[in-house]
């Protein structure tokens, strides 16, 4: 970062004095040495210094820091609730049961504000539980479920105005089962819902047993952070003992099933429009990969085949060659020894002659 | 007893502790540029499609092991976990000790991949990478190194090619893929698996990031960002999350048809064990691998329990079969301070002695 930018260090220097200046004057109007919670929204504050920073954040760090924020808000409210009940009861138990109730409905009317959705009654029950559910809304977008389709009070209207492109019943057909399978997912999906509904309420029970385990242990749980880690080990031991049911298999499989189908619906009708208008299908797409991909195989097995047969060969040329080195050696060999043998037979024949000669 | 040491200005001193962290860290976190992936420095010697097969460069000063070593990581995720930053790489410490490494990186697969089957990978992709090595060194065997996934591979591959590998070593693989406590393999046997490949083609690396992340919602999709905000000061500390978190969410897309086979062979009938896996030709069989085996696991692996890992000891017919047990995570084994120091000179050290 430059001083040329407009996000330069000075201002920089100024978000961080923010939180500085935030905090002391939270603790001059409650006339406090220290920070206070009376009269004072941690979380509205830190919802309006990200809003003012986060335009200058990179794309890529943006969401990393909302989960943060996010986190950042549980934690707050967490700790809101404990300070508020903290003096209220002798009881710890019931202490505790007021703070993660109060913090569960919290996040239910939040949920229901941020959605809208006042038919999600398991809302109430869930809270922090919202947690795997979210991981699934965001899943289900990046594979382009049609939510709109689902979320629509006018199905039956949609299905009228279906285009009249070919014939009428067979379109009608299909229309019916895609709106079968769109119900049979939100049935799937309510199921999947039901399923989280009471292990918010399981999960503060898990917390009251693991409080007591530090209780019996003679030790003590001194900070915020401290319980709300305790908090997240109590929902995910919950959610462990529950996700490794039979129960919780089928429920999870109906569910990528269901959304499974209701997609290839769709595909299929998109396919049979593209086939319409004579345009690829994804159905004609698979296929050429299919064969493609047999093509390839078949094209690799004979190069194989090439490659050991010329490598054969080559071995073959090779012991030839070596064979009529060997041949031709041996040859040239017998020739020079039959060689000198006649110019031996002939030296002998000369030497005899000679001697002959002589003695004539 | 009263279990509670707590007083509200304590709370509202950790919540305005925790609002002034953030203030000062987000300065670094705006400065975070493009995160780095794979340290060692490594010359590609093959590719094919997608495929690339590198060798990584051995310091001048090291004696090296003759006979070179190819890791075969998951397709799931990126291979670069295995050499993720500086002072936590497994390959950099394996060169270091003196093994000759290569890895296959498998690449992002498209639709055009999609009809590529498990005998594409393993006797086409795996077999050719071992071929192109096995020439290089004019040798007639080399060592293998599974990683999860990659480990399940690498065990159908040398039962299949037992006479091109020397060595094998295996790391948080699944072996067993229905132990009590596998929730992967809970979750997956309801799942219409052809009825999934059939409509998604490929498996978008989305739909497995909410599968690992659903492992343990809490921890892995609030408690941790929460828990950041302690390191944000601290640059070098950011960059290494911030390169983890790149890691975790860089899923490729997985070839549908392998998909297919993966899950319905190995995780719903549980091929290891109750046989029935056909890879091309090959009737899968793990008792046609003979050579020493290493097999390494974490104690506390939430993706492949100990269990799944650890039944492999009876169904090979290797005479020289050894087990590293981790005290950590799937993860951990790669990327945590210990692991540098325990895992990879063990594999080093083994490898050296069944040379």
């Amino acid at each position: 970062m430059t001083n040329n930018s407009f996000w330069n260090e000075d201002w920089m220097k100024l978000q961080q004095q923010y939180w500085q200046q935030l905090n002391e004057f939270s603790q001059k109007a409650m006339g406090k040495e220290q920070p206070s919670w009376n009269g004072f929204n941690w979380n509205d504050a830190m919802s309006q210094w990200w809003q003012s920073i986060s335009p200058a954040m990179p794309d890529a760090n943006k969401s990393f820091m909302d989960k943060m924020l996010e986190q950042g808000s549980v934690f707050f409210k967490m700790n809101e609730q404990l300070a508020n009940n903290l003096d209220k009861s002798n009881d710890w138990t019931e202490m505790l049961t007021n703070v993660f109730e109060q913090l569960q409905s919290g996040f239910a009317s939040q949920a229901e504000k941020a959605t809208g959705n006042m038919e999600d009654s398991f809302n109430k029950a869930m809270g922090f539980w919202q947690s795997p559910m979210e991981n699934w809304r965001q899943m289900s977008s990046s594979i382009d479920i049609n939510q709109n389709f689902l979320n629509s009070s006018n199905l039956f209207e949609k299905l009228l105005d279906a285009p009249g492109l070919g014939y009428t019943r067979e379109d009608e057909d299909r229309y019916k089962q895609l709106m079968q399978a769109a119900l049979h997912y939100q049935h799937a999906m309510m199921d999947y819902n039901r399923f989280f509904a009471d292990m918010g309420t399981q999960s503060i029970s898990c917390m009251k047993d693991k409080v007591k385990q530090v209780a019996d242990k003679g030790e003590t749980i001194d900070s915020g952070r401290a319980l709300y880690d305790l908090w997240v080990s109590a929902c995910e031991k919950v959610y462990s003992e529950h996700a490794l049911t039979p129960e919780y298999a089928k429920v999870h499989g109906e569910l990528i099933n269901a959304q499974m189908s209701l997609k290839k619906q769709w595909e299929d009708l998109v396919d049979q429009r593209l086939g319409m208008l004579n345009m690829p299908t994804r159905r004609e797409m698979r296929t050429i990969q299919t064969r493609l991909q047999e093509s390839r195989r078949e094209t690799r097995a004979l190069q194989s085949q090439v490659t050991d047969l010329t490598e054969a060969v080559e071995s073959l040329k090779e012991q030839f060659k070596q064979q009529s080195a060997t041949a031709s050696t041996t040859t040239r060999k017998k020739t020079a020894r039959s060689g000198s043998t006649v110019k031996k037979k002939v030296s002998k024949k000369t030497a005899r002659k000679k001697a002959a000669a002589k003695k004539a | 007893m009263q279990p509670f040491n707590i007083r509200p200005d304590k709370l509202a001193q950790e919540v305005s502790d925790y609002s002034r962290k953030l203030g000062k860290g987000i300065q670094n976190l705006m400065n975070a540029e493009e995160i780095d992936a794979g340290v060692t420095p490594r010359v590609e010697v093959y590719r094919e499609d997608k495929l690339v097969l590198y060798r990584y460069e051995a310091p001048a000063d090291v004696v090296q092991n003759k006979t070179p070593l190819l890791i075969i990581y998951a397709l799931v995720n990126r291979p670069y976990m295995a050499d993720i930053q500086e002072d936590r790489s497994t390959i950099k410490n394996l060169l270091a000790q003196g093994q000759d490494v290569y890895l296959i990186d498998w690449g992002y697969p498209d639709e055009s991949d999609s009809a590529l089957t498990m005998d594409d990978y393993l006797n086409g992709y795996i077999d050719r990478c071992v071929d192109v090595i096995r020439k290089r060194h004019k040798l007639d065997k080399i060592n293998l190194l599974g990683i999860c996934q990659g480990g399940s591979f690498s065990l159908c591959y040398t039962s299949m090619h037992q006479d091109k590998i020397n060595n094998l070593v295996t790391m948080v693989t699944p072996v067993d893929f229905k132990t009590p406590d596998n929730m992967l393999s809970a979750w997956v046997q309801h799942v219409d698996v052809d009825l999934l490949v059939d409509t998604m083609g490929n498996i978008p690396g989305e739909m497995l990031n909410w599968t690992f992340l659903s492992l343990k919602p809490f921890s892995l999709t609030g408690q941790k960002y929460f828990g950041m905000v302690d390191v944000l000061e601290d640059e070098n500390k950011l960059k290494n999350f911030l390169r983890m978190e790149k890691w975790i969410f860089d899923s490729p897309d997985q070839a549908g048809e392998t998909f297919r086979q993966f899950i319905k062979d190995f995780y719903q009938k549980n091929g290891f064990i109750e046989g029935g896996i056909q890879i091309g030709q090959h009737t899968i069989d793990l008792k046609n691998i003979t050579c020493p085996v290493l097999n390494v696991f974490a104690e506390q692996d939430h993706l492949v329990p100990p269990d799944a890992s650890k039944v492999l000891k009876n169904l090979t017919s290797s005479k020289a079969y050894k087990e590293l047990s981790f005290p950590g995570g799937h993860i951990g084994i790669y990327v945590s301070g210990r692991a540098q120091k325990q895992v990879t000179p063990a594999i080093s050290d083994w490898l050296a002695e069944n040379s």
